[in-house]
This record gives C-alpha cells, structure tokens and sequence, in this order.
C-alpha cells in the first residue's frame, strides 16, 4: 500500500531510526554476554533454575506481551470497539485463579520436568511423550506462522516503509537477530532481552494510551464508537459482537495460555520454588490482562481517530477494507504513525520491535528445546550428548526461522489475527488440557485416553476459515460423486460447498470431545502406572 | 449499554495505574534479579568445573 499516493504521512524521522538502531545494537550485546554463562542443556533452557520473581514476571510479560499481542488486540479493538476488553478481564480472573491455586504448575515444577511431554512421558510413558512432543511443536510453529507478517504490516505502518524489499529484507533481519542471540545465549540471553523489552515497552504503552486520550478526549471517544458499532461495541455477549460463545471458548484460552501453554509451564518450571512460581503466575495476571487492554484500547483509538479522517476512512472502514484482516491489523499502526511525535516515536517503535523479538526468542528456544528434548532425544538408542543437544537445538532453531518467514507469505489469513492464533495453539491445547488436568488429578487417567485426547486436538485445524473452505469443497465433490446432491437439494449443496462453521463452537466442541475420550479411554483401558503427579508431590 | 461504559472506564483506568506501578516495581526490582542470576549461574558453573577437576 503507498500511504503517499492517499495522502498519508507519518511521524517517524531518522532521529527515530537512531532509536531503533541503538536498540537492536544492544541487543546484540546481550546475546554475546549471555553466552559466556552458558554451560549446558539446565542453562541454555532454563536459566540454570535461576530466575527470581520480579525478572519472572519481566520474562513471562516480555514473552506474552509481545508485538502480535499488540497487532492482534489492536485488530480488535479496532473491529469490536470496547467489547474486546472482556479479553483481558479474563486474562487477569484466570491467571489470578492459577497463580493463587498452583493449579498444574505446582506439581509440574515439584515433578522437577522441564517441558510438559516430560511429564506426559512420566505419567503416560515414552510414546505419550514423543506424540505430545510433536503435537506441541507443530500447533507452536502453525501459531507463529504469522508473527512475521504481522511484524512486517505493522512496521510498515508505523514507518511508512512501503518498499517490499526494504521491509522483507528488515524483517528477515530481525528473525536473524533473534536466531542470532537465542542461539548463543539461551533463555539466559532471553530474559535479559525481556527484562529490556519490558521496561521500554511498559514505558512507551502507557504514554501512547495517555497520549491517545488527550487528543482524541474520552466523551469523543465513547460517542463515536457507540454511534459506528451500538450497543455490540461495548457489550461483549451482543449476538452481533462476539457473542457468549466466544467469551466462553476465549475464558478456556485464558487458562490455556497461562497454565497449559508451554512458554508459560517452562518459567514455571525455571522458577527457584514452587512458591515463586505462584508469585511469578499471580503477579503476571496483571500482564496477562494489560497485553490486551492496552492494544485493544489503542484499537479503539485508532477506530476513533480514523472514522474522523476522510482520506483514512476510505482506506480502512469501507466495506471491502473492513473484511481485509491485513488491512485491520495496520490500522493502530498507521494511527500511531500520525500520533506520535518523533523522538518517542522511536521509543515506541523500539519497544514493539523489542516486543517482537522477545516474543520469538521464547517461542522459538521453547519448540526447538521440546523437538530435541521430547521428540528427538527419546527416540535416539543411548542418549544425546549436552553438546549434540546444543547443535541439534541451533539447527532446528534455523529450521524454524525459515518456516516462519515462508508460512505468512502463502497462507490466506481469512480471519482475525488473534483467532487464527488461538485456534492454531488449540491444536495442542485443546487435546492437552483434559491430560494434564485429569493425568494430575484422577488417579484412572489412563495412556490410551491421553492419545485419544492428544489426537482429538487436531480437530482445532476445522476452526480455520480455508481448512473449512478446502472441507466444503471437499464434502461437496463426495456428494456429487455419490449422488447424494440431488437428495441434498441446491440450497444444501450451496450450503455445504461454502462451509462456515463458527470457530469458538468448533473449539468447544473439540474440547468436550477431548474430555469425554479421555474419560472413556482410561476407563475402558486402565494400566498400570504410578498415582497422579499431585499425590507424588 | 451504561453498565458496560462505565465497567470498561475503571477497566482501563485501573488497568493503566496497577501495570504502571507494577513496571516501576519489576524495572527496579528486576535489574538486581539479573545480576543475580548471572551469579548464580557462574557459582554453579564453577561449582561443576570444580567437580570436574577432582573427579
């Protein structure tokens, strides 16, 4: 898009790409210094055990509260309006309640584990260990496929850099800049790069927001959303909002995000004790709460500010450009480039570059450590060396940056950023929750309804807007070739060929299912395994 | 529709001042952690090259 030719120019001057180089320059830093501390596998993953609370909460924030949280609760807040804050209202509820509980964490970091499919190999045995393994990585990697991308749209509107080689070439170099100090460094470069990223970033957020309330006004702000969106602007169970069955399918991500999902268990699991890890999870409740509402709120800002310029309007809420999630994913961005002024123009872009790196430094240590640790090492006769973990560890790292800079260019997105991401994490999720609770918690949980429910995951996949098209197209041809279209009739053929089916009800549908083949699978095939993890404990 | 605006302004408003009071907290309480850390891991390191030796 040239923002030029429709007129549209921002802030960012060469004063703030000075900003942003001294940034990344200093990133670079850390990297090396990281890498004098680490000795082996303990260090490179975990820090050593050493992480104390208040860089605890750094880290876990800095990870969670990267640039795609921003990209994604900006998107909607700017399509949703004030009703998207029930997100991070359920980020706060949820984590509070497993922060001040110790619900799963407690006794994963009491089993002394470092990944999940190490317990799942304790509880279940190897093979539970290399399927959830996999299934974590692959529902990990199919998430990130586009933190790139939205990387890349968002810098683009918040620079005005229209040029697609200059912006292929800048972001390919921010992916190898985190391979570059993720593979030296580890998780100890990491939370030192977090800890950075969350200063700067808390710094330059919050002015941001004060910033967008002072120039738009608050009665402004209210008044415009409540006469473009009504009342499904600010009530979050409005049918023609997001509705209770997506409150409820995001209330469930909420405590998959925080207790289930493996960036989160491997801090818990890097904390001294059990008693920082429920410090860490209570205290980053607030984190969990704020990666949302500031976003959303800036979304909503930028839907204010960009219903009331003409030349903007045109390019981001006619009717085609609000069906476009590329386009609705720049919108906070292109806002912010007209806000705010140079100098914290800078900052602010350095601190959602520092998001964007402190979001992929831990994912991307966090699936290469569980492919060697879980897939890899447990299917290797006699054991991996510390230092072919290490190497195998790096090259997957590579692997991964590839991936993840291929994928977003070839996938139609169809959706909202954030619920194409949910439900890609769902793939592991979904199936993952009814083992880890019931493999802790009930004493029958058996192997064979942990593969059941593992599996049943993949169901997640139907969430998806093209998995659902490729599904009708599919569906429809099998029809016609079994001459069922015409006992189907054109209308249901039409309806079947153009498949919709509602995400959130997809999800909690797989999610029951999950639950119910766990239950029945252990009860139908018991074995013989030890007591649940908690009575371990 | 009233219940919902003034539940999103303390939402926000609170929001804004607890994550502003907890970035004070971390940023300071968070620069002695790392130096901490990285003690730790060098005590450690030394302590199992120290292992090494003897064995």
């Amino acid at each position: 898009m040239d923002f030029a030719a429709q007129g549209i120019s921002g802030n960012f001057s060469p004063i703030d790409w000075v900003i942003v180089a001294v940034y990344l320059c200093g990133t670079i830093v850390i990297g090396l210094v990281a890498n004098r501390y680490v000795s082996n596998m303990a260090d490179y993953v975990v820090a050593g055990r050493a992480l104390k609370s208040y860089l605890g909460v750094a880290t876990l924030i800095g990870t969670e509260f990267g640039l795609v949280s921003v990209v994604c609760g900006s998107q909607l807040g700017f399509t949703g309006g004030f009703s998207a804050l029930h997100l991070g209202v359920l980020g706060l509820v949820v984590t509070l309640f497993v922060g001040v509980t110790g619900v799963i964490l407690v006794p994963l970091r009491r089993s002394g584990v470092m990944t999940i499919p190490e317990y799942y190999e304790k509880r279940f045995g190897r093979g539970a260990r290399v399927l959830g393994g996999l299934i974590i990585v692959v529902a990990g990697l199919v998430s990130m496929g586009f933190f790139v991308k939205a990387g890349a749209v968002f810098v683009m509107g918040l620079t005005g850099m229209t040029n697609p080689l200059h912006l292929k070439l800048f972001m390919s170099g921010m992916v190898l800049l985190v391979l570059f100090y993720t593979a030296l460094g580890g998780m100890v470069s990491i939370v030192i790069a977090d800890y950075v990223q969350f200063v700067v970033m808390s710094i330059g957020l919050t002015v941001v927001c004060l910033l967008g309330i002072y120039h738009l006004g608050w009665d402004n702000i209210i008044s415009t959303v409540s006469a473009g969106r009504g009342e499904a602007g600010f009530n979050p169970f409005h049918e023609q909002g997001f509705g209770p069955a997506y409150v409820l399918y995001m209330a469930f991500g909420a405590f998959a995000s925080c207790a289930l999902w493996q960036t989160s268990v491997i801090r818990a699991c890097a904390a001294k004790n059990t008693r920082t890890v429920k410090r860490i999870i209570s205290a980053s409740s607030i984190g969990f709460m704020t990666r949302m509402t500031i976003p959303i709120f800036l979304g909503v800002c930028a839907y204010v500010f960009i219903s009331q310029h003409e030349s903007l309007k045109e390019v981001f809420l006619s009717e085609a450009a609000s069906k476009d999630p590329e386009r609705t994913m720049m919108a906070t961005a292109v806002y912010l480039g007209q806000l705010v002024p140079t100098g914290l123009m800078g900052l602010v872009s350095a601190g959602m570059l520092a998001a964007f790196l402190s979001t992929h430094d831990s994912y991307l240590l966090c699936w290469s450590a569980v492919f060697i640790q879980d897939v890899i090492a447990p299917c290797t006769r006699g054991g991996l060396s510390t230092k072919t973990r290490l190497i195998l560890s790096r090259l997957f790292l590579l692997g991964e940056g590839v991936f993840i800079l291929v994928f977003g260019l070839w996938y139609p997105l169809g959706q909202n950023l954030w619920d194409f991401m949910v439900t890609a994490g769902g793939v592991y999720w979904l199936g993952a929750a009814p083992v880890l609770i019931l493999g802790i918690y009930w004493k029958r949980a058996s192997r064979v309804g942990a593969y059941l429910a593992m599996v049943t995951g993949f169901g997640a996949f139907l969430g998806f807007k093209p998995v659902q098209a490729l599904v009708g197209r599919l569906l429809g041809s099998l029809a016609v070739a079994t001459h069922c279209d015409t006992l189907l009739g054109p209308s249901r053929m039409e309806t079947l060929r153009h498949l919709e089916l509602p995400t959130p009800q997809v999800a909690l549908c797989v999610a029951g299912l999950a639950f119910v083949l766990m239950v029945i699978g252990s009860l139908l095939f018991s074995d013989r395994h030890g007591p649940p993890l908690v009575e371990e404990a | 529709m009233e219940f919902w605006i003034k539940t999103w302004t303390c939402v926000l408003v609170l929001n804004l001042f607890i994550f502003a009071g907890l970035a004070i907290a971390v940023s300071i309480g968070g620069f002695g952690d790392v130096l901490s850390m990285l003690r730790s891991i060098r005590t450690q390191n030394d302590g199992q090259s120290d292992t090494e030796h003897e064995d």
